[in-house]
């Protein structure tokens, strides 16, 4: 595209949310990204996981050519490892040029980002996460039910988490349970919202009916691996759509090293990523969507400001395991699938709102990995492979976020032009960790499901991959993202966000980059009209 | 150096010359092998045959540019004929090699490359030197040059590297004969090296060039290091007096189908003195490693040895023979993945693998980058790819359901063999740490 009016550097969720509103109201825009890889997408006919468990030749659909999926053996999330593809999150510190100390920076270069390999959780904020936002749940409402009918949410309101996820959203049905999952909630019954502690079922960026493109949900139960079904949502399949847009261009493979500003022109310096070679764009108006370490490296950049800490927020999180002896000694189901089957909700006692919960998701223990469960497991290897097979199907693997007022990571731009990440933790954070795994047992144990000791392990900040908060909206940019003594130069991604709370954030983000993107659409048409 | 393109070899079945060959073609080299009978499976491009035998004349046809190759530009000349009674200027290496240096140079070919010997001398014990040593004099022209090579070792274990491999992997106490005397150890892909470069050098500064470490160890030294690497450390090594060693074949050769040791060999080793090769080698641009190394980087010994590694943590997981397909997907995945160096197992692990559970690292943070025990980490490859395939998934995915009592009596059995096994573990993983 020769004269865009937005280049939008980044095509995961951010970007493409920005990006929509634009193209719908006929701006004309280039979005590039450094995706060096094309999309990785497991084969059409892949059996489903139960039949891949007896399949002669099940390597191939594990482990991948040349197995990829055994690279990097260890760490956060092993859907990183097989759902991604060859080469998925390789080089990504290395080419955004981050380093860092106790902190795990994970990120891929690729279509769609880390939409490709998302647990795909997609709730959004209630009033209280708003705190310290200058923005409220009303400015993102429409964004929201925009989205979500775009993307396709399934989840329902009827349950104890249905309204702590939103409420008035469109909402595809949700997906059907696992036993150890309809134990639980049968077990939990019906509590009202002032309780401690609430379980339910989470919302999904997963379709339950197929929409344009995308099929729905066959419940195979491999979602670690990959959904060749479009039915996970993964921003790369709007690019595609995105680019059967008449204003809408995209240009893969450009690793933007900086962004400089001339007049009313932004110059963006960018480098091919498989030929080195030099690439030189321009447009009067950037919107930087690369997700939270690159666009911060980016604008940090542009300022020029070197050695200058920010705080980087992160959600603290921990693992556990949850074992259902109810259910000891059955089958494995053969249907299902493999992202979180329930939520919950745990209060933090003597916490400011927004900050006064803890959010966890539970997944069947049988849908991940099993090399993964045994590598934490006390057992050795032989003994823990005897222990899956009784105890696989009674076994549930937990998450639990903490708000993001329990994180310490800090971020700055050293003179060479690298990015340098301290992470840390508040030093009240092992305390709380402790009672709340304590006062989570306790509630637990009365639906039946006991945490297995010693299996409760904290993540390495950043290994949780919710990054946000570098470049908040009100103080280092305006409530609409754009930056600080930069004009036109906007940032849609989690940057902005002013606090995480322990839900996740990601539909957060696109309502909000949505919100922007209107916004531009609404300062080019004034612009335009007066001109005219 | 002068870019070659195309080179003859002969001897491209043995064992230097097998190395060469594969190390041309992956040089982008075009390559022509003389030999009696073709060797290669399938014909890789740039690799053309000829049949052809000491002393046959060589016809030009060898050099020419044809069918894709170009003219060739250098002749190494590798092959030897080791029987052989008649006196040294009538035996047939020396006639061949006259002859074939005599073709080579109508053809105008650049440079001939001669593989001799250490043991090259006019009064060397064995007749395979004194052989070396004529031929060495008789193509003393600037074209020509003379690599004495020392003792070779590592890569596929054909020639003598083969006899020494077999009989060190496989004998409990070997005789030693020259035991104290000094050789000069290279490495089959250094000596490649050596020849490529002897190829090509413009101007050289001498006629003979040493390919053999310029530091000479005593022969049962590198018998032990050999020993050690391919994981035999309790084999005895039993100096032996030549002359004994001698004595006994002669007597031995009185049984027929009883030689398994070459006189000639024998002395070989008898004659060794060490030639001078620094210079040499600093002039052609190349370092020779030590023993130890030279087999710690060896690609095949080390396959080997990942081979065998694969086998025994496929046995502790599956609990009884891996399935077919495992261990070369373990291979492939720690050469891949895992810097695909072997990691050292204990002789009781690799012998009986039940026993890994005992040495079974316990766990490391939930997300360590990446964890430094190599065992966490292969055990960790390994079980990947045991849940990859159909058996090692049967273990662990029950989708029938085995009942509650069988699961508790199950659950039962594990805890007691766990709770008895994690003192050891804790204990040796303490000593790891140490």
């Amino acid at each position: 595209m020769n004269a865009p009016d937005v280049i939008v550097i980044g095509s995961g969720p951010a970007g493409v949310s920005v990006a929509w509103p634009l193209v719908t109201a006929g701006v004309r825009v280039l979005m590039i990204d450094a995706a060096n890889l094309p999309p990785y997408l497991p084969a059409p006919d892949r059996p489903p996981l139960f039949a891949l468990h007896r399949h002669p030749s099940a390597w191939t659909h594990f482990l991948g050519k040349d197995l990829f999926a055994l690279r990097q053996l260890a760490g956060g999330s092993p859907k990183l490892r097989t759902a991604g593809g060859p080469g998925f999150g390789d080089d990504y510190r290395q080419l955004n040029r981050i380093r860092t100390r106790n902190f795990d920076a994970v990120g891929a270069l690729s279509e769609g980002g880390l939409s490709n390999v998302w647990g795909a959780v997609a709730c959004a904020f209630r009033n209280e996460d708003f705190s310290g936002y200058p923005i409220d749940l009303v400015d993102l409402e429409r964004s929201y039910r925009s989205i979500a009918e775009r993307i396709g949410i399934s989840g329902t309101e009827d349950d104890a988490m249905g309204v702590f996820q939103g409420t008035g959203m469109p909402l595809q049905p949700p997906l059907p349970l696992s036993p150890c999952a309809t134990r639980m909630i049968a077990a939990f019954g019906t509590h009202d919202e002032s309780s401690d502690f609430l379980l339910g079922r989470p919302r999904h960026a997963v379709l339950s009916a197929p929409i344009g493109d995308r099929q729905a949900c066959t419940l195979d139960r491999a979602c670690m691996w990959g959904c060749a079904r479009g039915a996970i949502y993964n921003s790369a399949d709007e690019v595609s759509r995105l680019r059967r847009q008449e204003t809408f261009a995209h240009q893969g493979g450009l690793l933007v090293q900086s962004i400089r500003r001339r007049e009313n022109t932004y110059t963006i310096h960018a480098r091919e990523v498989s030929s080195g070679n030099e690439a030189i764009l321009k447009a009067p108006l950037v919107v930087l969507a690369a997700g939270t370490l690159p666009s911060t490296r980016l604008v940090l950049e542009h300022a020029g400001k070197t050695d200058m800490p920010l705080p980087l927020l992160t959600a603290p999180a921990m693992a556990l395991a949850l074992w259902l002896p109810a259910l000891l000694g059955r089958a494995l189901p053969g249907e299902g699938y493999g992202l979180a089957q329930l939520c919950f909700r745990k209060r933090l006692p003597n916490s400011p709102p927004g900050a006064d919960y803890t959010f966890g998701l539970l997944y069947d223990a049988g849908t991940m990995p099993a090399s993964d469960l045994l590598s934490r497991l006390a057992v050795s290897r032989r003994g823990g492979i005897a222990l899956l097979r009784r105890l696989l199907s009674s076994l549930m693997v937990g998450l639990v976020y903490f708000p993001s007022t329990y994180s310490r990571n800090r971020i700055w731009l050293e003179k060479s032009g690298d990015i340098m990440i301290e992470g840390g933790v508040s030093s009240d954070f092992a305390k709380v960790m402790g009672q709340t795994t304590r006062n989570l047992a306790r509630s637990f144990c009365k639906l039946g499901a006991i945490v297995l000791p010693g299996s409760v392990k904290p993540f390495t900040p950043g290994a949780e991959v919710h990054y946000a908060g570098t470049l908040p909206m009100g103080a280092l940019t305006s409530r609409y993202g754009e930056v600080e003594g930069a004009p036109n130069l906007f940032v849609a991604d989690g940057s902005v966000l002013n606090a995480l709370p322990a839900r996740h954030h990601t539909l957060t983000i696109m309502a909000n980059a949505d919100r922007i993107g209107r916004s531009i659409v609404y300062r080019l048409q004034r612009r335009h009209e007066l001109c005219s | 150096m002068q870019p070659i393109k195309h080179i003859i070899v002969t001897g491209g079945t043995g064992y230097i010359g097998s190395h060469l060959i594969r190390r041309a073609l992956a040089e982008g080299l075009y390559v022509t092998l003389l030999c009696r009978k073709a060797p290669w499976n399938g014909s890789p491009d740039r690799l053309r045959t000829f049949l052809w035998q000491l002393p046959d004349p060589p016809p030009d046809a060898f050099f020419a540019a044809s069918d894709g190759f170009p003219s060739a530009d250098a002749l190494i000349h590798l092959s030897h004929q080791w029987d052989g009674n008649e006196s040294i200027p009538e035996d047939i290496n020396v006639i061949g090699t006259m002859a074939l240096a005599g073709a080579a140079r109508r053809n105008e070919i650049r440079r001939i490359v001669f593989g001799s010997s250490v043991s090259a001398r006019a009064d060397a014990l064995n007749r395979y030197g004194r052989i070396k040593w004529t031929i060495e004099q008789a193509l003393a022209t600037p074209d020509a040059l003379v690599a004495r090579i020392g003792l070779v070792y590592g890569g596929t274990p054909l020639g003598q590297w083969g006899k020494i491999f077999r009989l060190l992997r496989s004998l409990p106490i070997l005789p030693v004969p020259g035991a104290g005397k000094s050789v000069q150890p290279i490495h089959v892909d250094e000596v490649c090296d050596g020849l490529l470069r002897m190829a090509a050098i413009e101007d050289p500064r001498r006629a003979i060039y040493g390919l053999a470490s310029s530091v000479p160890i005593p022969f049962e030294r590198f018998l032990r290091i050999v020993s050690h690497s391919i994981g035999r450390r309790g084999i005895l090594l039993v100096p032996i007096a030549v002359s004994s060693v001698l004595l006994a074949l002669k007597i031995l050769r009185v049984v027929p189908f009883l030689r398994v040791i070459d006189e000639e060999r024998i002395r070989g080793i008898a004659g060794i003195r060490p030639i001078e090769t620094r210079s040499d080698l600093e002039e052609l641009g190349i370092h020779i490693g030590s023993v130890t190394d030279g087999l710690a980087n060896d690609g095949l010994l080390n396959r080997r040895r990942l081979v065998a590694e694969g086998r025994a943590i496929g046995r502790y997981l599956f609990g009884q023979r891996p399935p077919m397909g495992f261990v070369k997907r373990y291979v492939k995945a720690v050469c891949h993945h895992d810097g695909g160096r072997p990691i050292h197992l204990p002789a009781l692990a690799m012998g009986w693998p039940a026993t890994i559970r005992f040495i079974d690292p316990l766990p490391v943070r939930i997300d360590a980058e990446h964890t430094d025990n190599g065992l966490q980490r292969r055990l960790q490859l390994g079980t990947i790819i045991l849940e990859a395939s159909r058996e090692g998934a049967g273990f662990i995915f029950d989708y029938e359901g085995i009942g509650l009592i069988s699961a508790l009596l199950g659950l039962l059995m594990i805890a007691a063999g766990e709770a008895f096994s994690l003192p050891i573990r804790l204990i040796m993983g303490r000593q790891d740490r140490q």
